[in-house]
């Protein structure tokens, strides 16, 4: 996903944006530098909110599927060389986005471990949230 | 799995500057959008 370079057209469509992961604060500063990132992000070392969100853990053969290997490929050769991971690998994202009343309006479960929905997607969303 | 129109699980959460706040606190003011990384790096 390619939100950090798309911070400007996100921010301009009237949500905010927070990121999560499952390293500590030092993990995550160190992210935050390597992708100059200025998003909050929030630490979930024992995954909690990615257990109260439903997002589960993949598995081995999907992990290793042809369709993951070429959208790991593509993300390389985009110059995107992914760092060394210290958390779970196993762990699928996901994306939602929750209104001012705490109301999930959009779900989105990863289908396999390199799956993320689109930035045009995501800022589409703005229609969502103004309805 | 969540669904579409449910409320969303609220919480104290640490954010990487060390602090922790309520989830809630965030999205009261704008919409939010939470991004579940895989992982840093």
């Amino acid at each position: 996903m390619q939100l950090h370079k798309a911070k400007e057209r996100i921010e301009g469509a009237e949500f905010q944006v927070i990121l999560v992961g499952m390293g500590t604060p030092e993990n995550a500063e160190e992210f935050r530098k390597k992708y100059a990132s200025s998003f909050p992000i929030i630490c979930d070392p024992e995954k909690k909110l990615y257990s109260a969100f439903g997002l589960g853990r993949s598995s081995v053969t999907s992990m290793a599927s042809p369709s993951v290997l070429v959208k790991s490929l593509r993300t390389m050769m985009e110059g995107n060389l992914p760092g060394i991971p210290r958390e779970d690998v196993k762990q699928m994202p996901g994306v939602f986005m929750i209104d001012r009343e705490g109301t999930i309006r959009y779900s989105y479960y990863a289908k396999d471990v390199s799956d993320n929905p689109s930035v045009e997607e995501l800022i589409s969303l703005k229609t969502l949230i103004n309805t | 799995m969540t669904n579409n129109y449910d409320k969303a699980f609220d919480s104290e959460v640490l954010f990487s500057d060390n602090s922790s706040q309520l989830l809630s606190s965030w999205w009261e003011r704008k919409p939010l959008l939470l991004v579940f990384l895989r992982h840093f790096g």
